[in-house]
């Protein structure tokens, strides 16, 4: 295809005495860049964090869990306690910054550590395949209950959860976020339920627990493997969360909403072979 | 004393067209009760919204976890042969029957437009009365579109936009709706029940349990309807042979009779009733206790006299300032009309002497 031929732009010569419309001088001088972000050297977990008395282990379930279970695969990473979820490309925290130019989250990771033939898996098949339907499991009735007691019991979530998560922001916009945080959690749980009953939300949790703890039996990681897998990272990331939720000391507050604060902690504090894994797997792994 | 359930009626092949319903009728079927049906095919009959409804003498209990843990605890137990470590696998295959198997389910119905428009939508339609007819599969769809937002699935509103008419024009819309991440999790979960299932007649053994009941509600509405899209159903037949012969076994073995129907009761607690009854328990988002649990008696609580007094006052002083404030109204409206007739006369009549 030929294209017709555009007649040529004119040049115009400016007379001399408009010159200096060309601002021939700028830039008059160039400065190095005052801040310039430090590049990550290694993979870099941004997460909420620090956890409950500013220890390590974040106190985000999510970020927990992936946290952990990095530390399984042997990855070589650097935590980053961003508490930002809008940095992130799904606007939800962990995401994965992998040098020089990716950034990973939610299944992402697991592909990447696939990848790298880094990830865990059970030896046997078949056990390797159950442990999807228990994380499942943990994810769906335990995760309901958890953000249930995070957020929609009034205790906790004045004074615990919507300073940890929020508290950096500047007030009101802290309030705004939190009460939208809690808006969205009551739909959340709405999508699998069709009302909410907080005793029912802790009965399926405390069924699923007994599971686990049946499950689990007296073996130091989950199908009694040598080595923990993502079903182990899941498992220790909720119980730790649930019971590294500081106690509510206010002597004032009401003693039914102080119980109901503390119902899923001691649905977990039932099981002793629970409280026990999860206290080993933190000396073993976080500290 | 005979059960009753209410549920969706049948439809597509399927007992029923909802997965929680079948799976209820067939635990029911399974475990021998004495019960009878009721085709209700209206959610706004359940105190909660969502059918399947169990009547057990003068006990409403609705949704299907609760009406499986009431039954359970009536001597119907599903999970009466399993032992504890059994009984721990079978709730953690349960919740992933219950949410991977539900959600594929609701992509190929919602999200797959074709789909949608040819057999889901008519379908509701006939199974709905008249004005249910119009709101309810809209429901059911946002509905859709607020579970399937977690794997980034868009499901569009606009029903008017043309159905693909040619074979690469589907596989393209369908490219746009996620569809290789929903197959990919379906084939997923076929494998992990598949592995579980393995040779055995059931999930455990040779007797059925809850989890098979479940099982059976879920894959029965991924293995039997003919929808123009019936990829799902494919998947399984060719991939998975085990798991639609169980489909079959268990249809074979509990759905081969009809079912007595039964006229419904006069007083359901409907979705209605439980507004009436308590109007900011059904806005509040945390329930205290079932809705519409009738038969079990709330003792009123006897007011005191200092309460009474209260009250009356309060509704004296509540009736008084409402018509002071309706007073005052009325009042400004009047005065403000008159003087703004009497100013503008006034000014007229100013004019007219100068």
């Amino acid at each position: 295809m030929s294209r017709p031929q555009l007649p040529a732009l004119p040049t115009i010569e400016l007379p001399a005495f408009l010159e200096p419309l060309k601002l021939k001088k700028f830039p008059l001088r160039t400065f190095p860049a005052t801040y310039e972000p430090p590049r990550p050297t290694k993979p870099t977990l941004q997460v909420f964090g620090p956890g409950w008395e500013g220890k390590q282990a974040s106190f985000d379930v999510d970020c927990l869990s992936m946290q952990v279970y990095l530390k399984f695969c042997g990855v070589d990473f650097d935590v980053v306690h961003s508490n930002e979820p809008y940095s992130s490309p799904k606007v939800k925290l962990p995401y994965l910054v992998v040098p020089p130019d990716h950034c990973l989250y939610g299944e992402q990771i697991h592909h990447w550590l696939q990848k790298n033939e880094k990830n865990k898996r059970l030896e046997k098949e078949a056990e390797d395949i159950e442990s999807k339907a228990f994380v499942t499991m943990i994810e769906k009735k335990l995760g309901a209950a958890l953000l249930f007691t995070l957020w929609l019991e009034p205790l906790n979530a004045s004074e615990l959860t919507s300073t940890k998560y929020f508290g950096h922001v500047s007030s009101p916009i802290d309030k705004l976020l939190a009460y939208r945080k809690k808006e969205e959690v009551v739909q959340s749980l709405l999508i699998d339920r069709d009302v909410l009953i907080r005793e029912e939300i802790y009965q399926s949790a405390a069924d699923a627990l007994s599971a686990l703890s049946v499950k689990l039996g007296a073996n130091d990681y989950f199908f009694g493997s040598d080595y923990p897998t993502y079903l182990d990272a899941v498992a220790f990331a909720y119980f730790h969360v649930i019971l590294a939720i500081p106690q509510i000391t206010d002597s004032n507050a009401d003693k039914e909403a102080k119980r109901h604060a503390t119902e899923l902690r001691n649905l977990v504090l039932n099981h002793s072979n629970l409280v026990k894994y999860t206290k080993k797997m933190y000396s073993t792994w976080l500290k | 004393m005979a059960l009753q359930l209410y549920v969706w009626g049948p439809a597509l092949d399927v007992p029923s067209i909802d997965p929680s319903c079948v799976a209820v009728e067939a635990y029911l079927r399974a475990t021998n009760a004495n019960f009878t049906v009721v085709y209700a095919n209206d959610p706004q009959l359940s105190p909660t919204g969502q059918l399947p409804l169990l009547k057990d003498g003068p006990v409403w209990v609705a949704g299907a976890s609760r009406i499986l843990s009431h039954l359970s605890k009536k001597g119907h137990d599903g999970n009466a042969s399993l032992s504890a470590e059994q009984v721990a696998d079978s709730l953690a295959y349960i919740s992933l029957i219950e949410e991977k198997l539900y959600d594929c389910m609701l992509f190929t119905w919602y999200a797959d437009q074709t789909n949608f428009v040819k057999t889901i939508r008519p379908t509701y339609a006939k199974l709905l009365p008249f004005p249910t007819r119009y709101f309810v599969p809209i429901r059911l769809r946002n509905n859709a579109k607020a579970r399937l937002e977690k794997y980034e699935v868009e499901i569009k509103d606009d029903d008017d936009s043309p159905l693909a008419t040619s074979e690469t024009d589907d596989l393209k819309k369908l490219m746009e709706t996620g569809w290789h991440h929903m197959y990919t999790l379906a084939r997923d979960t076929y494998k992990v029940l598949d592995a579980k299932l393995g040779e055995k007649d059931y999930f455990f053994g040779d007797e059925p349990s809850t989890l098979d009941c479940l099982a059976f509600g879920y894959l029965s509405l991924h293995m039997y309807p003919m929808l123009p899209h019936h990829r799902l159903r494919i998947i399984l037949t060719t991939e998975y042979p085990r798991l639609s012969l169980f489909c079959d076994r268990f249809k074979k073995a509990y759905f081969a009779e009809p079912l007595p129907q039964s006229e419904s009761a006069s007083e359901i607690p409907t979705l209605w009733k439980s507004f009436t009854n308590s109007p900011v328990e059904f806005f509040s988002s945390i329930k205290s206790n079932i809705i519409g649990q009738s038969g079990e008696e709330k003792k009123e609580e006897k007011k005191s006299d200092a309460q009474l007094d209260f009250e009356r006052k309060r509704i004296w002083s509540i009736a008084g300032a409402v018509t002071l404030f309706l007073g005052y109204i009325i009042m400004n409206g009047i005065v403000s009309i008159e003087v703004g007739d009497d100013s503008g006369d006034y000014e007229e009549d100013f004019g007219d002497d100068e």
